[in-house]
């Protein structure tokens, strides 16, 4: 009945008012659609905005509000000091790949102007971009050392080459042993003993301390986001410097050597029980968990691998690989994997994929005293780089290129002393400082360096400079002086041209690593020209040892 | 082969996505058959218009169901003599404006959260907006299927005019029960619902969670048949016109609109996963048309106007259809073309 009703009365309330709507809407649109549009596109996010950036970060991120007209953004980009790099596009976002490592102690502006979006190329309205600015810096280039003279002594000292100055950053009761910066360099990790105590030396204890620096790594795209209301919180102010706080005492355990994790989350501590020196082993100290020892074989010698997950320890005549990362599966001592031959483990490159290993030649009767530095990559590759009669002291890998530093010694005959006894062949080792090319193995010394035993390097996160600190040289009178720090820039020569062109025209995902072409004859010739050298070595005013870059 | 293939690897994809929010809608819709009292739930409802079409579009709250779920618990507000307003609010709103899919935008989106606030925002206007307008209709059982209709009852009395008093109310099929003049039950209705009219009877529990899952199957076995042949004519649609061929529309702030909206209505995605399949078009798309995407596919699109065949008649889904399109057409496009 009532269906019927409703049939016969075709025209609802509702119908003419939808109707009515529907026309009023389809009107508007097109209106809308006829006035055209009026949107400025804009740089939405610039992941290095008032950022500072170091030697790990290769590529930043510009996202646009809309799609762009690609080649008037790459024509109008400019940085300013000027830094090559690579662009490749996703959608929306541009990633800017630099195929120079970066300065240190350096600012630097981005500007685009009078880019277009893609729409607007067809369109005659041209100046529909918001004209964007911004600026980023390098982080400091300065470095750590421990002091020698007067107030300094024993005391962990920051020098920035920047402003020129230099600030004690442990309180004078505590004798700084050895140190580790954190990876953005705001604080860093020290063992020291307290002299005033009795047994002082055996007594270290771990700290850190703050070095006043303010970390602002740029956003990391890739990592999960914090929460919102930590994007919110107003931005910490960095520690004042020189503030320290203990990390591990020695209540119960010596502490002999410690390593930091690249990231900074993980700690090892060889560690050695006050009452019963069996009680000896690797420790693991993590942020906000107690210290555990790790269940291995005790062994020597370690380093923390890149990855932070894994540990390279040295036990017996090798080097065996200890998983750090699966903290539950305890139990299972078992390391991953063992490295017989090498008895040593100088550096790992930054992205893993390659150790500078030494191997003492005890198997071979003819190279018996020799000792050889092998590069071993995570392919397998074992590849002798050099082989020295004296010894492998130090080698590290330039972090932006691929090179690698090396202290070694070669046996030369004793210069003739008259004041001491000596036997006819007596033989002393002279050091020397050493860069090899990975790509071709090449060598080639960079210094000779005075006959003494304790030489310690460091090479710049920007691979632009070395810094070496020897033991003071003895007095006619038989005092040593102290400790000179010196300062050894590094040229490097620019890549030639044909090869900068063919890595221009590669593209490549944000954050791989500059191009490296392997087998190609322009690389090989390229190669062949990367070997750096040293120029204008420059002495410290002031003395001190261990001086090591800030990251 | 591979378009059959394809096809039907479409049709199980849609049918598997949807079918355990049908289950939900489902059950509550049932819930509010048996638990609820209308009296209670209409008193509970804001005598105002644009409050109770708000309210509608604000229950998806309470009940996280996608845009398949909440055809269900809308019949049943309908039937429970709800207001239009609500019904409607709820229809269009529910799928997007709840916990689920809000936290699933967010998920996705972290980097644009003005997506994540515009998506609730804008399917909010859209959802008051026709709810108003339908509201309009003072009875909305003209737009109604007729078997909804004759479950409903008549909100107003029917011998309001002489006329329809004689002509007896069981001028209709089906097998009736005269309980005295003009109070007329119809038997072969489904018992729960037949129990839901007769207001006096209030069994115990153990019975009413029975008729309860009674009715379940029953709405299950009617509204999935209707989602099977819906998915069946989104999978072959998807055969015969490629996303590529829709997507290739274009990328300007106005065809890019048009196609992602086209594109929502075709691939019928679920909303509580669409968020994720809108971010791979995140970067080429400009972020209107991502909106558009989100907002109008789960109010409505290919699969699931089968199912709304089972409330509302053409018409209304016309009007539905239109008003929406052309309503988030409008607010993405301001903001394409004025904000970028």
């Amino acid at each position: 009945m009532a269906r019927r009703r409703f049939r016969r009365s075709r025209s609802q309330p509702l119908d003419r008012l939808a109707v009515m709507i529907m026309a009023g809407l389809s009107l508007a649109l097109g209106l809308l659609i006829l006035s055209g549009d009026h949107a400025t596109a804009r740089v939405r996010d610039f992941t290095w905005q008032d950022r500072r950036v170091g030697a790990e970060d290769q590529a930043f991120l510009l996202t646009f509000s809309r799609p762009m007209d690609v080649a008037s953004v790459e024509q109008n980009l400019a940085l300013d000091p000027p830094l090559p790099g690579k662009v490749s596009w996703a959608g929306r976002r541009m990633a800017y790949t630099l195929t120079e490592p970066l300065p240190y102690g350096k600012s630097f502006s981005v500007s685009l102007k009078g880019a277009r979006d893609r729409y607007a190329t067809t369109a005659s309205s041209s100046s529909r971009f918001e004209p964007f600015q911004s600026q980023f810096e390098t982080r400091p280039r300065a470095f750590l050392y421990i002091g020698a003279e007067g107030d300094e002594a024993n005391r962990l000292v920051l020098a920035d080459l920047g402003s020129q100055e230099r600030t004690i950053l442990t309180p004078k009761n505590l004798s700084v042993m050895a140190f580790k910066p954190y990876p953005l360099g705001d604080k860093v990790l020290f063992s020291a003993s307290d002299p005033s105590q009795s047994g002082s030396l055996l007594n270290q204890q771990i700290y850190t301390v703050t070095t006043g620096l303010t970390p602002r790594p740029p956003i990391d795209f890739a990592a999960p986001r914090p929460p919102l209301w930590q994007q919110l919180w107003p931005q910490k102010k960095a520690a004042p410097s020189g503030e320290t706080t203990l990390v591990l005492d020695n209540s119960t355990y010596q502490n002999l050597k410690f390593d930091l994790s690249a990231d900074g989350q993980t700690i090892v501590v060889q560690r050695v029980n006050q009452q019963n020196p069996a009680d000896f082993g690797p420790w693991i100290v993590r942020q906000g968990a107690a210290p555990q020892p790790i269940e291995t074989e005790p062994g020597g010698d370690f380093l923390i691998a890149p990855d932070s997950q894994s540990l390279l320890l040295l036990q017996g005549q090798g080097t065996a690989i200890i998983d750090l990362g699966s903290e539950k599966t305890r139990g299972s001592s078992q390391p991953l994997d063992f490295l017989p031959n090498y008895g040593r483990v100088l550096d790992l490159s930054a992205d893993g994929s390659a150790a500078a290993m030494v191997n003492f030649n005890q198997d071979d009767p003819e190279k018996r005293f020799t000792e050889s530095l092998f590069l071993v990559t995570n392919q397998g590759r074992e590849e002798e780089l050099l082989q020295v009669s004296g010894a492998i002291v130090d080698a590290q890998f330039d972090p932006t290129r691929p090179v690698l530093y090396v202290l070694a010694s070669e046996l030369v005959k004793a210069p003739p002393d008259p004041d001491t006894l000596q036997t006819e062949d007596a033989y002393a080792e002279q050091p020397l400082l050493l860069a090899i090319t990975l790509d071709n193995g090449e060598t080639s010394p960079l210094l000779r360096l005075p006959q003494q035993q304790r030489i310690h390097m460091s090479v710049a996160p920007d691979g632009r400079s070395l810094l070496v600190d020897l033991a003071g040289q003895s007095t006619p009178e038989g005092e040593t002086g102290a400790p000179v720090i010196w300062h050894l820039p590094l040229v490097h020569p620019a890549v030639p041209l044909d090869a900068a062109a063919s890595a221009e025209g590669v593209d490549t995902i944000p954050g791989a690593a500059v191009a490296k072409t392997e087998s190609s004859d322009a690389s090989a010739a390229a190669a062949a020209s990367t070997m750096p050298t040293v120029t204008d070595p420059e002495e410290f005013p002031f003395s001190g040892f261990q001086a090591t870059w800030l990251p | 082969m591979t378009q059959l293939n394809n096809g039907i690897t479409l049709f199980f994809s849609l049918l598997v996505e949807a079918m355990p929010f049908l289950l939900l809608g489902v059950m509550f819709s049932s819930v509010l058959l048996l638990f609820v009292d209308e009296q209670k739930l209409l008193s509970v409802i804001p005598k105002n218009v644009v409050l109770a079409a708000l309210a509608g579009s604000l229950i998806g709250f309470l009940f996280p169901v996608c845009e398949c779920g909440n055809i269900p618990v809308a019949r049943r507000l309908l039937t429970k003599g709800a207001p239009t307003a609500v019904a409607i609010g709820f229809l269009l709103a529910a799928p997007t404006v709840n916990p689920v899919v809000f936290w699933a935008t967010w998920i996705a989106f972290r980097d644009q959260p003005e997506i994540v606030f515009l998506r609730v925002g804008f399917t909010l206007v859209v959802a008051v907006t026709i709810a108003l307008i339908f509201s309009a209709q003072a009875d909305v059982r003209p737009f109604l299927q007729d078997s909804l209709t004759r479950m409903m009852g008549d909100p107003e009395p029917v011998a309001a005019t002489p006329a329809e008093a004689e002509i007896s109310p069981l001028l209709k099929s089906g097998t009736f029960l005269m309980q005295s003049p003009g109070q007329v039950l119809q038997l072969d209705a489904p018992p729960a619902q037949v129990l839901a009219q007769v207001a006096v009877a209030a069994p115990p529990m153990a019975t009413r969670l029975r008729m309860m899952v009674d009715n379940m199957v029953l709405e299950l076995r009617e509204l999935g048949a209707v989602l099977v042949i819906g998915s069946a004519i989104a999978a072959f649609v998807q055969v015969a016109v490629p996303r590529e061929v829709i997507l290739s529309l274009g990328q300007g702030p106005v065809t890019s609109i048009v196609a992602m909206m086209a594109l929502a209505w075709v691939v019928s995605i679920c909303s509580t996963v669409d968020s994720f399949f809108a971010l791979s078009f995140a970067s080429t798309f400009t972020s209107g048309s991502l909106l558009a995407f989100l907002v109008f596919g789960p109010m409505i699109d290919l699969k699931n106007i089968s199912l709304l065949l089972t409330v509302f008649k053409g018409r209304a889904i016309l009007y539905l259809f239109v008003l929406a399109a052309q309503l988030v057409f409008l607010l993405t496009l301001v903001m394409n073309l004025y904000t970028g």
